[in-house]
């Protein structure tokens, strides 16, 4: 039997493990990862589609960062980007650098990758019960891995697995260590990925959807969690959403996307006050809210482009009701108001436009 | 108003069937004394979490599920004391839109053949052109003569849900996800019924395109004079859409109210819940959330007494002993708490 010493000093150990590259360039760059000029294509047998297109993003420690946009803008492959999970081909990763601590992972091998991976940076998906393993018990997924990048023994990771487990409010943690996935309610298997996730300290988490399958009451609860570890870890979030109430209530920072581009960045209040880009600005006003009464809710006309034949230069012209000539050469992401970005020629125009407002 | 739709008491048990003979062991109690109704013309919201019994309330109604017992006044028809034969004409009055849209339409079928097929079968919009035709006309052209009279009426139907007639010979994967919700919706009025039941009809769709299909469905509610039950979890929507709304909770309708009421001044503590657990895009607008620990608990054994008691954030031993009544507070607002007084004062801090 290891003495509870023993763990807390192995505990220690796996928050203070240093990382594989140099410790100085995190000193140099304050950003924990920047994304920049990303481009990440597809070939599929009807052409190319160029699902990422330049996406640029930075993110400090302890940040949380929303990235929302609807199905197909590109948010969910950017996030699979950053670890590589995407199978090449049919995918491309056709430009661009993903720097994380001043590495570029784009430029890793796939065995540097697996060091990365669930170790560094994390992830946790929408659907819980396909994420997880349903022939394996919940302890087993976790001490996995433990194991894999830790090397630790194998009754050290038991007790680390089931201190995770509790951490995430998993109600009799040694029960559960040894049940499967199916014996688990939604809300729970949502818990255990999150353990998951989280049990090797990474210092980046992304979630994608992390939410959406859930219902309200459920929802609440998690990213509650999600929010009291992320201060107990002091690790950064990417969080994937199309919900912008889960971003005004959780997120620091907020990049809007549409269409493979980010069009809009800034603080969560400064982007919810006054939106800048006549997406974000429809977006909006196209929300059923809960404290308004509309007959009628506004629409942006049309659907998402095919992202087999995106319209050249501002890729939202074709439903936007401030469209120009202009719109024909493409608008640069540039800022407008202090840490406030976006990509369109009018841009503050758009900002001084009340929210309700046309 | 006249009720358009009376459900009394409706009741769906799922046996449990296990063993190497097949035994009923227990039941799911899906829906357990369910009533309420809708006047014509008029939303009515089902809402509530999964599992609470939603969706096979609405499908009970259609029978679409045969329900163990409960009645369901359908424009003054007795829909469970049907024969099969009139079941079927009576649902062309009674529709359903689902959630997904491409689930639920026939993947090799294109648009026109799968919006012309219940328009001859029944017969419907069909009836000035097949009276000219009966009189001394060869009955194969007045078979091609209604076949037209079904094509116009497919085009009609497309330009009512803002599609365009060229797309009658295409199949449903070359259309979008709102494009396809607008056929399921074309398809529902095919037949030009009374009441449609929306389940999650705008639940899969992006936000921009949810707030296209909203407005459809409001436009075609008032130039129809449709009826809807609308089925849904985001209350957001259901609050934009519906006139009343039921909260279920495990079976059971726990609060039905008038939508600006139910919103002013929920009082069932389960209700409370849901509403302040809705994230709301405004930043910073930190409110009072009722909070809700564990999880939903199975309908296959609901908690005896209040179902709600187990999470109930104010219940007290009482709350174990009985089931609360489902009894009226202010005028048409029902809720089943014997709590009332204390979740009154929480009410307005929700908000």
């Amino acid at each position: 039997m290891i003495s509870k010493s023993q763990i807390s000093n192995f505990k220690s150990q796996i928050s203070n493990q240093e990382l594989p590259n140099d410790p100085q360039s995190s000193i140099l760059d304050p950003q924990l990862l920047r994304i920049s000029d990303l481009r990440v294509y597809f070939h599929t047998d009807n052409g190319l589609v160029q699902a990422v297109d330049g996406v640029s993003l930075q993110i400090t420690a302890g940040e949380t960062l929303g990235l929302v946009g609807e199905s197909g803008c590109g948010k969910s492959v950017t996030a699979y980007s950053i670890l590589k999970l995407l199978p090449v081909p049919p995918a491309e990763y056709a430009g661009g650098e993903i720097n994380f601590r001043g590495e570029n992972l784009l430029a890793l091998s796939e065995r540097a990758m697996r060091r990365v991976r669930g170790n560094l940076i994390s992830m946790i998906f929408q659907e819980p019960m396909s994420s997880l393993n349903p022939i394996m018990s919940i302890g087993a997924q976790i001490t996995e891995a433990i194991r894999e990048h830790r090397k630790a023994p194998r009754r050290e990771s038991r007790e680390i697995a089931i201190d995770m487990l509790r951490r995430v409010r998993i109600p009799s943690p040694e029960t559960r260590f040894h049940e499967y996935p199916h014996q688990l309610s939604g809300g729970m298997k949502q818990r255990a990925m999150i353990a998951m996730a989280l049990v090797c300290r990474p210092s980046l988490l992304i979630a994608d959807e992390p939410t959406t399958a859930l219902d309200v009451t459920i929802q609440a609860q998690i990213l509650e969690l999600l929010n009291e570890l992320q201060r107990e870890l002091n690790m950064s979030v990417i969080l994937i959403t199309h919900d912008l109430g889960v971003v005004a209530e959780t997120c620091d920072r907020v990049a809007v996307m549409y269409a493979g581009k980010i069009v809009e960045s800034a603080q969560v209040a400064s982007l919810f006050e006054t939106p800048k880009h006549p997406y974000t600005h429809g977006l909006f006003r196209s929300l059923p809210t809960l404290t308004e009464k509309k007959k009628q809710l506004a629409v942006i006309p049309g659907a998402v482009p095919s992202p087999l034949d995106f319209p050249s230069g501002c890729r939202f012209r074709t439903r936007c009701s401030f469209v120009q000539e202009i719109c024909k050469q493409e608008p640069v992401l540039r800022e407008i108001a202090p840490n406030h970005f976006a990509a369109c020629h009018f841009a503050e125009e758009v900002g001084n436009l009340a929210r309700g407002s046309v | 108003m006249e009720d358009i739709l009376i459900v009394e008491n409706l009741v769906k048990h799922y046996p449990i069937r296990k063993g190497v003979v097949p035994k009923t062991v227990g039941y799911v109690r899906a829906v357990d004394g369910v009533s309420f109704s809708i006047p014509r013309g008029k939303t009515l919201s089902l809402v509530g979490e999964s599992g609470c019994g939603k969706t096979t309330t609405g499908r009970a109604i259609l029978r679409l599920v045969e329900p163990t017992s409960g009645r369901v006044i359908f424009d003054g028809r007795d829909v469970f004391s049907l024969g099969e034969r009139e079941m079927r004409r009576l649902r062309r009055e009674m529709q359903i839109i689902f959630q997904d849209p491409y689930g639920s339409l026939n993947p090799r079928m294109t648009v026109g053949a799968m919006l012309e097929e219940p328009i001859l079968v029944h017969g419907i919009g069909l009836d000035k052109e097949s009276n000219d035709d009966s009189s001394d006309q060869p009955k194969a052209s007045a078979l091609t003569s209604r076949r037209r009279r079904a094509r116009q009426r497919v085009a009609e139907l497309l330009n009512l849900v803002g599609l365009s007639p060229e797309h009658t010979s295409r199949y449903p994967h070359e259309f979008s996800g709102g494009q396809r919700q607008r056929l399921g919706i074309a398809r529902a009025l095919a037949l030009q019924p009374k009441l449609i039941v929306c389940d999650e009809a705008v639940s899969a769709l992006d936000v921009s395109i949810q707030a296209q299909i909203l407005n459809l469905l409001r436009e075609l509610q008032d130039q129809f004079d449709l009826t809807y039950l609308f089925i849904a979890h985001d209350l957001a929507v259901v609050k934009h859409i519906s006139d009343r709304i039921a909260v279920m909770y495990l079976g059971e309708i726990v609060e039905e109210a008038d939508t600006d009421e139910m919103f002013a001044r929920p009082l069932h503590p389960y209700t409370q819940a849901l509403l302040s657990s809705i994230p709301i895009p405004v930043p910073r607008g930190k409110r009072e959330r009722v909070r809700l620990e564990g999880d939903v608990p199975t309908p296959i054994d609901p908690p005896a007494g209040c179902r709600f008691h187990t999470r109930c954030p104010i219940a007290i031993d009482e709350c174990k002993l009985a089931k609360p009544p489902l009894i009226e507070i202010g005028t048409g607002h029902r809720v089943a708490c014997i709590r009332t007084d204390v979740s009154a004062d929480l009410a307005p801090k929700i908000r």
